[in-house]
């Protein structure tokens, strides 16, 4: 990679601290509203970046409108875990058991689909999502892919956007009064079970979201997810679960060591270094650094 | 209070049912010689021994650990390193590989069965992540590409080895479920305040079956790297967390009869069939199956058969 100075290290380490922002704040979003671990978050960023991967290089879609269409679909998907699979008066950890299955599901399935012999011509290993945001700029003397650049800034819209429906609109009303007591929601007219889906519909574009800009940067394949949902829920963890500014804060501290490690001591590290801190966390202070509660 | 273990009794239709699995992996021997048979009901025994680990300890105790992995590629590695570096015959390399398995299993169970619920769900199913990341660097900076060497070029020996730990754990863990043992670690599973308001360390017994379910998972993944030839990081994926999970599921957990149910049909079944289409749905298949048996029949096969009987 480029040569690694202190500032280098700030740059990249606040490019990628921002989309794990996003990635981890959907993640937390959903617990605290509805009280679910979805172990099938991962596996909905990997069907984005396959979804896009399909989009852009089977039927020549433009990469916005492939971008688009992914997101909609993978709001869909978790639309319908919500509603059929981990809905219906399930407790967290039925929920967390039947969304790990449901993540399994969708691993299985795309592994089929894109390497079988009932599909041979879909057979390209691992899949590779072309780069659409061609360049690069310079941030104080540091080179940044646009594409990167581009990922903060709609990571930031969609926060900004979230952060604008959670306060201003009828519907962030209803998220936060279900989040708060669902049984006062209820008897206030709120359907609490259409607002846990509308929920996670929203969790899924934001890790979606997340995805789709950093698929050209890595390898994409079936088990990416894996990865993914740990990674988020480190973030929320260490975090604190259902602080808001805590998962901030979190995730730019694993962004800067996942670069530090990157960069100084050896890629092949990097996931293995940010779940040995969750491990620790977890061990000796489970409710997180910014949590409240032990729970 | 009188031993744990005392009082099992076993005239039951469960235990026929575990003697006759017995027969039928056991019987393939006696009918053929064909390597194709013995290395799928290899297979089987292999499977069966995971999902069996399984239930002792998450079908009982309800700690639902998704990371079997650990103990099975811990076991692996054990194994392996002392066949090659210190040149043990493969049957003790074998059982120390299982104790292996349960030392390192000491050190993640101390710590991560103080966890609940979902807590203990995520940290079971990271450790073999970190576990199989950590190695895969280790490769790289070692210069060795697919990991330790360690090969028994020997199909009955493998098959032999893979049905005894079987029975033995079938057998083992049947006696444990219905013991007072047993009863102990269902009562953590049903309300684990409870229990220790009665006086149980609940702790005590939860390393008790995580132990059992480490010696036996480490056992089998020690025969599974004696049969495969080589101890490498992908002994710590995720299939081997979770196919036993999908076999328990399946059959029925908490019942010990169940994970064996469920890895003769996932395994054997979809093996033996031999159609291109199905082998290569067969993860497909198993974990669409786990979802639906989730969430229409939770208590899976055995659980049926039981009610129905």
């Amino acid at each position: 990679m480029v040569l690694a100075t202190p500032i280098s290290f700030l740059v990249l380490g606040a490019t990628l601290g921002v989309i794990y922002v996003l990635l981890s704040e959907g993640f937390s979003l959903l617990y605290g509203v509805a009280g679910v671990l979805n172990g099938a978050y991962g596996a909905l960023y990997m069907v984005t970046d396959y979804t896009v991967f399909a989009l852009l290089t089977r039927f020549g879609l433009a990469a916005p409108l492939s971008i688009l269409l992914a997101l909609v679909f993978v709001a869909l998907i978790a639309g319908f875990v919500q509603k059929y699979i981990a809905g219906r008066g399930k407790t967290t950890l039925e929920a967390l058991f039947l969304t790990l299955a449901f993540a399994f599901v969708l691993q299985y399935l795309v592994q089929f689909v894109q390497c079988s012999s009932a599909f041979p011509a879909y057979c390209q290993y691992p899949a590779y999502v072309p780069v659409f945001i061609q360049g690069s700029a310079s941030i104080l003397g540091v080179s940044v892919f646009n594409q990167y650049l581009m990922a903060d800034a709609v990571s930031v819209g969609v926060l900004v956007a979230v952060w604008v429906t959670l306060t201003r609109t009828r519907l962030g009303r209803s998220i936060r009064a279900v989040s708060q007591d669902t049984v006062a929601a209820a008897l206030v007219g709120i359907n609490p079970a259409r607002v846990v889906v509308v929920t996670s519909m929203l969790a899924a574009v934001m890790a979606g979201t997340s995805s789709v800009f950093l698929a050209s940067y890595q390898t994409v394949d079936p088990t990416i997810g894996w990865s993914v949902l740990t990674l988020a829920f480190a973030i929320v963890v260490v975090g604190g679960l259902g602080s808001l500014v805590g998962t901030v804060i979190a995730a730019f501290m694993f962004a800067f060591i996942d670069t530090y490690v990157l960069l100084y001591i050896n890629p092949l590290l990097a996931d293995f270094v940010s779940l040995l801190l969750l491990i620790v966390v977890l061990l000796v202070r489970p409710q997180g650094i910014f949590g409240k509660e032990a729970s | 209070m009188p031993t744990l273990l005392g009082e099992v009794k076993f005239r039951s239709a469960s235990f026929y049912t575990i003697i006759a699995s017995i027969a039928l992996l056991g019987g393939v021997e006696a009918i053929t010689h064909n390597p194709f048979y013995l290395g799928v009901f290899t297979l089987i025994s292999i499977y069966g021994v995971l999902a069996l680990s399984w239930d002792v300890l998450s079908g009982l105790t309800g700690y639902l650990n998704f990371g079997l992995a650990f103990p099975f590629g811990a076991g692996g590695y054990t194994a392996a390193i002392l066949s090659t570096r210190f040149a043990t015959p493969p049957t003790i390399a074998i059982i120390v590989g299982g104790l292996g398995a349960v030392g390192f299993g000491l050190l993640t169970g101390a710590t991560s069965l103080r966890l609940r619920g979902h807590f203990f769900i995520m940290v079971t199913l990271l450790i073999p992540l970190a576990t199989a990341d950590f190695l895969n660097y280790a490769l790289t900076e070692d210069g060795s590409i697919f990991g330790v060497n360690a090969l028994v070029n020997n199909t009955y020996y493998i098959y032999n080895a893979s049905l005894l730990i079987f029975a033995v754990a079938a057998v083992t863990f049947f006696a444990v479920a219905n013991s007072r043992l047993g009863l102990v670690l269902k009562s953590i599973r049903e309300n684990e305040v409870a229990a220790e308001s009665l006086g149980i360390n609940t702790s005590k017994f939860k390393m008790v079956a995580f132990a059992l379910s480490n010696l036996f998972a480490g056992m089998i993944g020690a025969v599974y790297v004696f049969s495969n030839g080589v101890a490498s990081p992908t002994d710590f994926g995720l299939l081997f967390s979770a196919l036993p999970v999908f076999m328990c599921a399946l059959g029925g957990m908490g019942t010990i009869v169940g994970p064996i149910i469920g890895s003769i049909l996932l395994e054997g079944s979809i093996d033996l069939l031999r159609i291109n289409y199905i082998q290569d749905a067969r993860l497909l298949i198993a974990a669409l199956l786990l979802l639906l048996v989730l969430l229409f029949f939770p208590k899976g096969i055995w659980g049926y058969v039981k009610r129905g009987g």
